[in-house]
């Protein structure tokens, strides 16, 4: 399954690279007075692109294309978390879509199915793009749509105060009961500290398209815990199993030290 | 642990607790004629410090119809305490319930028949039927109820002039076969 994804990605990736390499190859090699023409036959958000994009220096141009190439061998290699530092370095410096789109790819790569969801909804966002490029897009992100599961935490209403980390990151409370979390499918782990009460941990994974209900159960400090029970469970079960054995002892003893009577007629004083 | 040694603790105490003593009881009855007054005789048992032999008795009895033979009564007498003295009366009577007047009675005191966890025994021979009611008891001694011991039939049944044998031996011994001026019986 990994390989087919990974195998998919690449095939994207390449593409995507290869022309972005060849827009961070014009970016550096054009002239302001040509993108100044094609200003005039952009929209609106892409002229917001031409202007990061006129702000380029020649040496942020050359240091984008240095790192395109870098994203490249990066990806060759299966290194695709350097690929993706690559990749997000030379957006930064050259705001050029197909650097987006190629950051997204990656995150999908990395199985980072919301921030790569975020940076295709990004790109549509924010750049303009021929419809063919958009439609494939907005396949993309709702692709990664689907692919993100559910973290539903329920009971935060009983717990004022309670703080959420999930993945030892702090997690915003929108106000929304229960309170709903968009995760990659993985496996969690969700904390939650409220002063005065047990540290409540929940770990757990979720699938694809998954959704858990986690029920916040925050118990005070000093309260009768789930060990507590147990533990006096399995005390009382030793105490009756004990008595049950004595008790079958006793019989026994009694039993064996028993004197029957010789006669069917009997008197009982 | 310190439950399972309670536990234990108690049920090896329980070993004595809920025991009971059993007195196996043995009486040749005399033979009496069809055309005899007494045809029955009731037996009455009773602790000794409740029932004096004076008193009417109630409670546990055992009614035996007489024949032209001798009748052997055998019954067995449960407790669960040890230090009870046992009186016995035997009543010869014209009816079964033997709410009679005229019936004449025998009466035994049984000295300490009981041992815990141990069974005894004692037998009689009543040749006779009584003609009166008796002012005193047939004292059994504490050493001529038999128990505890294997072996032939000792004169005594007491170690020592106070211990009788139940007190230190746990031998279950049977009540012996009964034989009165020839006539046998066995339980």
């Amino acid at each position: 399954m990994w390989s087919l994804v990974r195998a998919a990605a690449t095939l994207s990736l390449s593409l995507s690279l290869s022309m972005s390499l060849s827009l961070a190859i014009l970016i550096v090699a054009s002239p302001v007075g040509a993108q100044g023409r094609r200003r005039g036959t952009t929209t609106r958000r892409d002229t917001v692109t031409e202007e990061a994009r006129e702000g380029v220096s020649a040496r942020d141009a050359e240091e984008a294309r240095r790192l395109f190439a870098a994203g490249m061998t990066a990806i060759d290699q299966g290194l695709w978390a350097d690929a993706l530092g690559s990749f997000q370095r030379a957006y930064e410096l050259t705001r050029v879509p197909s650097a987006l789109r190629n950051v997204a790819l990656a995150l999908r790569a990395l199985g980072r199915h919301r921030a790569a969801r975020d940076a295709f909804a990004q790109l549509l966002r924010d750049h303009a793009l021929d419809p063919t490029t958009r439609h494939d897009v907005e396949t993309l992100r709702d692709e990664e749509i689907a692919r993100l599961a559910v973290l539903e935490v329920a009971g935060l209403e009983l717990q004022p105060g309670a703080l959420l980390r999930l993945d030892g990151e702090p997690l915003t409370d929108d106000g929304a009961r229960p309170l709903r979390v968009e995760v990659d499918p993985a496996t969690h782990v969700l904390v939650a500290e409220r002063e005065g009460y047990e540290r409540f941990v929940w770990e757990g994974e979720l699938l694809e398209g998954g959704r858990r209900r986690v029920e916040l159960a925050l118990r005070p400090i000093g309260a009768p815990g789930d060990d507590t029970i147990l533990h006096v469970l399995l005390v009382a079960s030793a105490i009756v199993a004990v008595g049950v054995a004595a008790s079958v002892v006793g019989w026994w003893a009694w039993n064996e030290g028993r004197i029957e009577p010789s006669y069917p007629q009997r008197l009982t004083l | 642990m310190p439950a399972l040694s309670a536990a234990l603790l108690c049920a090896v105490a329980c070993t004595g607790c809920g025991q009971e003593a059993v007195l196996d009881l043995q009486l040749m009855l005399p033979a009496v004629p069809t055309s005899s007054r007494v045809q029955y005789a009731q037996i009455q048992l009773g602790r000794a410090a409740d029932h004096p032999f004076e008193a009417a008795w109630g409670g546990e009895e055992l009614t035996v119809e007489l024949g032209e033979a001798p009748t052997l009564a055998q019954w067995s007498v449960v407790t669960a305490d040890p230090e009870t003295d046992l009186h016995v009366k035997v009543l010869f009577c014209e009816l079964r319930d033997c709410h009679d007047l005229g019936a004449t009675e025998l009466w035994y005191a049984i000295e300490h028949p009981f041992y815990l966890g141990r069974r005894t025994s004692w037998a009689a021979c009543v040749t006779a039927i009584p003609a009166d009611v008796p002012t005193d008891p047939v004292e059994v001694g504490r050493c001529e109820v038999h128990g505890c011991l294997v072996g032939d039939v000792p004169p005594s049944w007491c170690r020592t002039e106070t211990e009788h044998y139940c007190e230190t031996l746990d031998t279950d011994r049977p009540p012996e076969e009964l034989s009165c001026d020839g006539v046998h019986a066995s339980y």
